[in-house]
C-alpha cells in the first residue's frame, strides 16, 4: 500500500494535488483540497471527508477507511462517473452536514475528537427522519463509502476473500457455517 | 501486418480471400488454409493476438480505475454502446464507440460491433445450440420468408466437425428440439434449476430445462491442447479474453490454427469498400481494400472470395460492390439485398425468489446458465402468433449484506456473510419474423471515415414480437407459480432490436435465385465464386444462438469451394 495520501492522490486521482510530499504515513489530507477533472474540492470539504470516513470505517486491529483510501476512491467515483446534479448535491450536502456539527459543537468536524464526531454521526444513523437533508446526505456517504471500502484490495483479500480462479463449480453444496474471520 | 513477411512482399493473388476474422472469418480461413489453399484474411480493425493483447485478463477487481463501471463523459458521448452489458471497464476496448463507425437509425437500432481480429467472438456469451429440422422447416411449414435450401441432415455433419475443434460443453438431452452435439462434459446444474426441471416435467408435455451447451473447455481434448488451449478455470471473465484458451475464440483458436499452416495472411486495418466483379470472366475477381491507415486503396486478388464481415457489414460491402452488370449490389438483380433481416427478440425478462432448498447453495463460479428450448408451435401451430421462443434459466442464493451501524459494529457487519433465499431469474430468445420493410440500404450521400456510404438500419418489432413478449411473459409466470417461487416480476425492456447481437440475414439462402441471394452451399446465385457465411445469410432466425451454425455452414461452404476448385 503507498505510504503517503499525496501518492496516492496522484495515483488515484490522476492529479496534480500539490508539491510537497510528506514522508511519512500522514492520512489526512494536508491543506491543499483536491482539483479533480470535473470537480473541485477545497480543503475543508476534503478534511471533514476524510474524518467523516475515519469515524465511519476507523482502524481497528485492521485497516479503516483511510488506510484503503475509501474517501478518495468516493471522490473519483463522484468526479468520474455521477452526473453533474448529483455532484453539487454532495458537496453542497457536506458543507450543510459541516456547518450543522459547527452550530451544535462549537468546532470543526476534524477537529473534534473522535467521540463527539461518532456521537453526531449516531444521531443520524438513528434518526428516522428520512426526509431530513442531513440524513439523506449521511445515508448516502455511508453507502458510497461501503462500496469504496469493500471494494478494496485489503477488504477483497482479507475479509471477503474474492476468488479469481476458482476453478470449479457445484451446482449444489450443503451451506457451511464457516465462521469468517473478524475484520 | 508489418510482421507478415508475404504482406510486405507484396503480394496480391490469393487462392482465397476471407473477408473478416471473427466467428465465421476464422473457421474459413482455418478451413482453407488446412486445405492447402493460400488465404488472405482481411480484419478492418487492429490485431488482437492471444494472451499477448488480453490488457485485463488477469486483473483483479480493485485494479480497475472505477471498479469496472464506465465514466459518465464515454457513456454520455456513446449511448448506443454503452447499453450493452459487456461495455464494462475490463472489455470496453474490445467495442466499436459510436463515433469511430457512425449510421442511420430510420428506427432505433443498437449495431454492436467490435472491429478487431477476432471481432465479437472475444466478447461473446458462448451459448452454443444445434438448430433442428424444426428450425429449418420453419418457413416452409409457416408461411413466411422462403423455404431453407438446407436441412439438419445437410448440417449435421459439419455441426461435429466444428464442436470437436471449438469444444462445446453439453449434456446429451436426447430432445428432438435441440439435436445433441459433441459434447464435452456438463457443469452441475442448481439444485433449484433441479427442482424446475422437475416441476417443467411433471406439468407439461414438452418444457424440458437442459444445462446450456457453450464452447468452454470442460475437459480439453488432445485436439484443444494442440491448440494451445486449457481447461476452463470457472473465472467467468471470458469477455476480456481467457489466459487459460478456456473458451472458444477465434483469436486462440482458428487464427493462430491457420496462422501455423504458413498458408494465412492476416491483413488488419483493412476496410474492404467491395468486391470487384469481372464481366468478361462473369466472376468476382478480388476485393478493393482501404488501409484504415493511409486511406489507400489496394486491390488483391482470388479465385473465391468468403464475405464473413459481421451481417450487416456483409450486406454493406455487397451493396456497395456496384459493376455494370450488378448496379444494385452484387447478385442483386431483384433487389432483395439487404431486406428480409431479422433478429432475436430478447425484452422480456422474469425474476423471483425461491424460499425452499435453503440447506444448499453453489460454490465455485458457473459460466452458462440452464436452457429451456423452444416449445411453444414445435409441431404444430397452436398460438396467434407464429414461431416461439427459447429461455434462459438462472437461479443463485442471494447474499444478505448488513450495512448497519457505525465504528467497530459496522467493520464487524460488512465481515459477515449470510446467505439469502435463492433468486431465479429468465430471459426470452424470441424468433422474429424476417420481412421485406426490416432492411438495410446505402446513405445517399452520407459517408464514413473510409468512403464507404454509411449504412441506413430499419429495423423494428412487430405485432408478432408483441404477442411472443406477452405469452412468454404469461407462460413463464405461470410455470414460476406452479413451482411456487414468490415475490414474481415481469419486465419488458423494449429494447431496440440490434442490442440482441444477433442480426441475420440481409442476403437469404434459399432454392429459387428469383427470390433469395444464396444458394444451398451460401454462393451467391449470380455470382458463384462469391460466398456468404456469416449472420447474414440467415433465411429465419429460430431462437437459438447463431455462432454455431454460422460457423458450421462456413466449413461446409469452404468444403464446397475446395472440392470445386475454385468454381
Amino acid at each position: 500500500m503507498p505510504t503517503s495520501r499525496r501518492q496516492v492522490l496522484k495515483q488515484i486521482l490522476f492529479v496534480s494535488a500539490g508539491s510537497a510530499l510528506i514522508p511519512s504515513c500522514l492520512l489526512l489530507p494536508q491543506n491543499k483540497g483536491l482539483k479533480l477533472k470535473h470537480i473541485s474540492v477545497n480543503a475543508d470539504q476534503e478534511m471533514i471527508f476524510a474524518a467523516f470516513a475515519d469515524t465511519l470505517i476507523p482502524k481497528t486491529d485492521s485497516p479503516g477507511a483511510l488506510e484503503v483510501h475509501a474517501d478518495l476512491f468516493v471522490w473519483k467515483m463522484l468526479d468520474d462517473c455521477t452526473p453533474k446534479e448529483e455532484q453539487e448535491k454532495f458537496l453542497k450536502s457536506l458543507n450543510a452536514f459541516s456547518a450543522a456539527f459547527q452550530k451544535q459543537q462549537k468546532q470543526f468536524f476534524s477537529n473534534a475528537a473522535s467521540t463527539e464526531r461518532l456521537a453526531f454521526l449516531e444521531q443520524l444513523e438513528l434518526s428516522k427522519d428520512n426526509e431530513d437533508p442531513l440524513v439523506i446526505f449521511f445515508t448516502k456517504a455511508k453507502q458510497r463509502l461501503i462500496q469504496a471500502y469493500s471494494g478494496s484490495e485489503f477488504f477483497m483479500t482479507k475479509v471477503q476473500v474474492y476468488e479469481q480462479i476458482p476453478s470449479r463449480f457445484h451446482g449444489c453444496v450443503p451451506v457451511s457455517n464457516q465462521p469468517i474471520k473478524p475484520a | 501486418m508489418a510482421e507478415n513477411s508475404s504482406f510486405n512482399n507484396g503480394k496480391r493473388s490469393f487462392d482465397a480471400i476471407v473477408i473478416g476474422s471473427g466467428m465465421s472469418g476464422g473457421w474459413a480461413a482455418k478451413e482453407f488454409t488446412e486445405n492447402g489453399w493460400n488465404t488472405l484474411v482481411l480484419e478492418r480493425g487492429r490485431d488482437v493476438q492471444h494472451l499477448k493483447d488480453y490488457p485485463t485478463t488477469n486483473k483483479f477487481p480493485w485494479e480497475f480505475e472505477h471498479r469496472g463501471q464506465m465514466p459518465l463523459e464515454i457513456t454520455q458521448a456513446n449511448p448506443v454502446i454503452s447499453r450493452c452489458y459487456a461495455f464494462k471497464e475490463d472489455a470496453a476496448h474490445f467495442f466499436v464507440k459510436d463515433q469511430e463507425h457512425p449510421y442511420q437509425q430510420e428506427l432505433p437500432f443498437d449495431w454492436i460491433r467490435g472491429y478487431q481480429v477476432g471481432g465479437k467472438s472475444i466478447m461473446w456469451a458462448r451459448q452454443t445450440q444445434r438448430w433442428s429440422d424444426f428450425d429449418f422447416d420453419g418457413p416452409a411449414r409457416d408461411g413466411f420468408a422462403v423455404d431453407w435450401p438446407i436441412r439438419y441432415k445437410d448440417l449435421a455433419p459439419w455441426y461435429s466437425h466444428v464442436e470437436k475443434f471449438v469444444g462445446i460443453s453439453g449434456n446429451k438431452d436426447g430432445l428432438s428440439i435441440l439435436p445433441d452435439g459433441e459434447f464435452l462434459p456438463a457443469l452441475e446444474l442448481t439444485c433449484v434449476d433441479h427442482y424446475f426441471k422437475e416441476i417443467l416435467q411433471k406439468n407439461y408435455q414438452n418444457r424440458h430445462l437442459i444445462y446450456g451447451r457453450c464452447a468452454h473447455l470442460t475437459e480439453p481434448t488432445a485436439l484443444h491442447l494442440e491448440q494451445g488451449r486449457g481447461q476452463c478455470q470457472k473465472r467467468n471473465l471470458c469477455q476480456r479474453g481467457c489466459p487459460f484458451g478456456g473458451y472458444f475464440n477465434s483469436n486462440s483458436s482458428t487464427i493462430p490454427w491457420a496462422a501455423k499452416t504458413g498458408k494465412m495472411t492476416l491483413r488488419p486495418f483493412s476496410v474492404v469498400h467491395s468486391i470487384i466483379y469481372d464481366e468478361q470472366k462473369g466472376k468476382a475477381t478480388g476485393v478493393r481494400v482501404i488501409d484504415s491507415h493511409t486511406k489507400e486503396m489496394v486491390e488483391y486478388y482470388a479465385k473465391v472470395i468468403f464475405v464473413n464481415a459481421g451481417a450487416l457489414n456483409t450486406n454493406l460491402i455487397l451493396l456497395n460492390s456496384t459493376s455494370s452488370r450488378f448496379p444494385q449490389g452484387l447478385g442483386n438483380d431483384h433487389g432483395l439485398l439487404g431486406k428480409f433481416l431479422a433478429f432475436h427478440n430478447y425484452r422480456a425478462r422474469i425474476n423471483a425468489t425461491h424460499e425452499g432448498h435453503l440447506e444448499s447453495t453453489t460454490d465455485g463460479r458457473s459460466h452458462t446458465s440452464a436452457y429451456l428450448p423452444r416449445f411453444r408451435n414445435v409441431e404444430k401451430q397452436e398460438t396467434d402468433f407464429l414461431r416461439g421462443y427459447a429461455a434462459g434459466f438462472s437461479s443463485y442464493r442471494s447474499v444478505k449484506r448488513n450495512t448497519q451501524g457505525l465504528g467497530l459494529a459496522l467493520k464487524q457487519h460488512l465481515a459477515e456473510k449470510e446467505l439469502g433465499p435463492w433468486q431465479v431469474g429468465s430471459h426470452m430468445m424470441g424468433e422474429t419474423i424476417p420481412k421485406a420493410t426490416n432492411q438495410v440500404s446505402l446513405h445517399t450521400s452520407l459517408k464514413d471515415e473510409w468512403g464507404i456510404p454509411q449504412l441506413n438500419i430499419r429495423v423494428g418489432y412487430d405485432d408478432n414480437d408483441e404477442k411472443m413478449v406477452k405469452d412468454y411473459l404469461e407462460q413463464m409466470t405461470d410455470m414460476f407459480q406452479k413451482a411456487g417461487f414468490t415475490n414474481i416480476k415481469t419486465s419488458d425492456s423494449k429494447q431496440a432490436p440490434g442490442l440482441d447481437i444477433h442480426e441475420m440475414g440481409g442476403v437469404r439462402m434459399g432454392k429459387d435465385p428469383k427470390t433469395s441471394l444464396l444458394n444451398e452451399f451460401n454462393q451467391l446465385h449470380e455470382c458463384k465464386n462469391v460466398y456468404v457465411t456469416d449472420g447474414a445469410c440467415m433465411t429465419s432466425t429460430s431462437t437459438q444462438n447463431p455462432s454455431l451454425t454460422y460457423m458450421a455452414l462456413t466449413a461446409r461452404a469452404v468444403d464446397h469451394a475446395v472440392r470445386n476448385g475454385g468454381i
